[in-house]
């Protein structure tokens, strides 16, 4: 995510490091390339503008200390303002205490508010809520079997009332459903509308004038070019909102529509939404994006979603074997899960400081999870406790059930094995176990 | 064509005044000033490498008396660089023509085809429709309220893959004497490599099950809101398939489509319909001539 804007702002930094002090000319270069960086991330070219004339003012005026390299200096400059620019500060989603929460999206056509609300009830209910999503999308064709459907595949009610075209009713009549069902958390998804057409805008501002939303979320394609900055002021002007949502993030967009839609209306990101499983929802940290923006890596949220997702439990037992050397085919196949669980691959890889640009390029395919689970799973108990007895014609039954091939069984009993004895020497030479390095942790 | 101008001209009426006005400031100061013009491309999603391009050969090419000087120069240094062929929207009726549509999610590719189907249906094609999106949930069902709407054939089956579903109506195609089949592929991200492999499986199918009597086209759909991300997207679709033509969608709201002219004149592609609105006639064929004219006049 926005490794491309990083890679950038990283070689034009690298133009200023090494120099002895920050001065008019050499700065200027390092500026006219920031400039570059942000408007090809497609930040507003007055946003960009302004930003930079920010930094520069602050760079100039600033005494180099020894210790610290003009380069350093202005990362810290650019990273401070960025920060600024985002948000200061993380943003939760506000939920009405003691009794029903509702959340209102909003947004242009395709932005992927749909997916999001799906998204969000699924993320909601992981918070035990007990949520309601409102079919209030009465245009696009089949926009309510699509909510439907979604919803069926969480397992969360959604409300429509298909013979209604008034999504007005719809929201309000939702509202009185949910609490007649002992329902406590409202997700309307209505219809995407452009920012320009007056009647749909007013049909958004009565049915947020109806229903009262307890927040209101504008969701934006990430995507999207200079006019953000436009569809995110009409929105706010005409019907407002309470934060933003940013979609599609698993592309390669530069994302510097944050930075502009941030810098002309004064509402934070919420949500960061990846990948089209129904779980790549992340919130939104504008330090943690700043710092990614600027190479330093996000360990902190990888670190925490390990957290939230190995049950604590699990983990001292998985260490506990690890330290006996215990660890068996089952035991791999339950931190698969949870790796699993955790997002893919490629968001967690791109999250550890270094490698985000590394991997870039790389193929991390997530569907070689599924292949080692599949593998795993044609395993009898006694096979995956004791891998030292798959001999020849076991690994054929295996290959055969799981719909493999041999060399692939052959491939992952190897690299069990080299797990095994890179857990041996671990165990040798520290006595303490840490999670293995996910470099290493090579599937295909 | 009187339509598609003043269509055009509603649509592109903010920005047009917004060019015109901010070229006038320019010649208010009576010389020109090069950083406002700059100002003016970026904000139409023109990119920076191809807005300095633009700036750079003005600079080269002309002397100017006056606004009326200048923005001929401008309109004829754009009109230069744009594909201006695009007859492969002009469909021979007398023979099978196959489409295929894609793009990232979102950019409006259901919804093109809807309006695609209603403008062929009036040149008098006899039409069917494939479901390839066998992913978003209700994808076929949106697919098929357009198809009632245009009372249209759809071929769909959720239990097959994507490629099966395109082969079969291929052979529809052949065998009911179709004059054109669109492809409705599912939106996906181009940096998805498992996604782009699909689709190109998909395009293989349907390459190797016609003869050199049908036509086959591969048609890109870019959302007309999008920046400079929309130069990714064509790059990584057209590593894994051929584009002959573009389709910029959602240029009723304030976005100019900038980005998707950049990538047509980086690439010699031609643009071949802008869509407008939602409505199953808000789909005008590109002109260039209009286009840039309503983006400068």
């Amino acid at each position: 995510m926005l490794d491309e804007l990083t890679e950038k702002l990283e070689k034009a930094l690298k133009k200023i490091t090494g120099q002895g002090k920050i001065t008019e000319s050499n700065i200027s270069e390092t500026l006219r390339e920031i400039r570059r960086v942000l408007l090809d991330a497609d930040v507003n070219y007055k946003v960009a503008k302004d930003f930079i004339e920010k930094v520069k003012e602050k760079s100039l005026g600033q005494e180099v200390i020894n210790s610290v390299t003009p380069g350093q200096l202005i990362t810290k400059i650019i990273y401070d303002e960025l920060v600024e620019l985002l948000g200061n500060q993380s943003s939760e989603l506000e939920v009405n205490p003691n009794g029903l929460t509702t959340i209102m999206l909003i947004g242009l056509q395709g932005s992927g508010k749909t997916t999001f609300s799906a998204k969000l009830a699924k993320y909601l209910k992981n918070k035990k809520q007990n949520v309601l999503l409102v079919a209030a999308d009465v245009y696009r064709p089949a926009a309510r079997s699509q909510l439907k459907i979604l919803g069926s595949q969480i397992n969360v009610p959604v409300f429509s009332i298909d013979e209604s075209n008034d999504p007005v009713t719809i929201s309000v009549e939702s509202l009185k459903y949910a609490k007649e069902n002992g329902l406590n958390t409202v997700i309307i998804d209505t219809a995407g509308r452009l920012h320009v057409d007056d009647e749909m805008m007013i049909e958004a501002a009565k049915i947020k004038e109806r229903v009262k939303p307890t927040q209101t979320l504008f969701v934006v394609d990430s995507m999207t070019g200079q006019d953000a900055v436009n569809s995110a002021k009409a929105f706010h002007e005409k019907v407002d909102f309470d934060g933003v949502v940013l979609t599609k993030m698993d592309g390669d967009s530069r994302g510097g529509c944050i930075l502009s839609i941030r810098a002309i209306v004064d509402r934070p990101v919420k949500f960061v939404s990846l990948g089209e499983k129904l779980d790549s929802l992340e919130l939104f940290y504008p330090d943690r994006m700043a710092s990614r923006i600027l190479g330093k890596g996000d360990i902190v949220s990888l670190v925490e979603k390990a957290q939230a997702q190995f049950d604590e439990k699990e983990a001292e037992d998985l260490e506990k074997k690890f330290r006996e050397n215990k660890f068996d085919l089952d035991d791999f196949l339950k931190q698969i899960k949870m790796i699993k669980k955790m997002g893919s691959l490629k968001s967690l890889l791109g999250m550890i400081p270094g490698i985000g640009s590394q991997i870039k390029n790389a193929d991390v395919d997530d569907k070689q999870l599924i292949v080692v689970e599949s593998i795993i799973q044609s395993m009898t108990k006694q096979e995956r406790a004791n891998p030292k007895i798959l001999n020849g014609s076991r690994r054929k039954r295996i290959a055969r059930g799981s719909g493999n091939t041999i060399q692939d069984v052959n491939r992952l009993i190897k690299q069990f094995e080299q797990m095994q004895q890179m857990m041996k020497m671990l165990n040798k030479n520290s006595g303490k176990f840490n999670l293995p390095n996910m470099k290493n942790f090579r599937i295909n | 064509m009187n339509i598609f101008k003043n269509l055009l001209k509603e649509t592109f009426a903010k920005t047009k005044d917004n060019i015109k006005s901010s070229i006038k400031s320019i010649f208010g100061d009576t010389k020109i000033n090069f950083e406002d013009l700059e100002e003016i491309l970026l904000k139409s999603d023109f990119g920076l490498e191809f807005t300095e391009q633009i700036i750079n050969e003005l600079k080269k090419t002309s002397n100017f008396n006056d606004e009326k000087d200048f923005n001929n120069s401008l309109k004829y240094l754009l009109l230069n660089k744009i594909n201006k062929n695009n007859s492969n929207a002009d469909l021979d009726i007398n023979k099978l023509t196959i489409i295929q549509i894609f793009g990232v999610n979102g950019s409006g590719k259901t919804t093109t085809i809807g309006k695609l189907t209603n403008y062929y249906i009036s040149k008098g094609f006899k039409i069917l429709i494939a479901s390839c999106d066998t992913f978003r949930a209700a994808a076929n069902e949106q697919l098929k309220k357009w198809a009632t709407l245009n009372e249209t054939k759809i071929i769909e089956d959720f239990s097959k893959d994507p490629a099966s579903v395109a082969f079969e109506a291929v052979k529809t195609a052949k065998n009911e004497k179709y004059n054109l089949l669109f492809i409705d592929t599912a939106g996906r991200l181009h940096t998805n490599k498992n996604l782009m492999l699909e689709l190109q499986k998909i395009d293989n199918v349907i390459t190797k099950s016609i003869d050199e009597n049908i036509l086959k086209l591969n048609w890109l759909i870019v959302d007309g809101n999008s920046g400079q991300n929309a130069n990714k997207q064509y790059e990584e679709f057209s590593k894994f398939v051929k584009i002959d033509g573009l389709i910029i969608t959602k240029l009723d709201g304030t976005s100019k489509g900038g980005s998707v002219f950049q990538i047509a004149v980086n690439n010699n592609k031609p643009i071949l319909f802008l869509g407008i609105g939602e409505k199953k006639d808000n789909l005008v064929k590109f002109n260039p001539e209009d286009y840039i004219n309503s983006l400068l006049e």
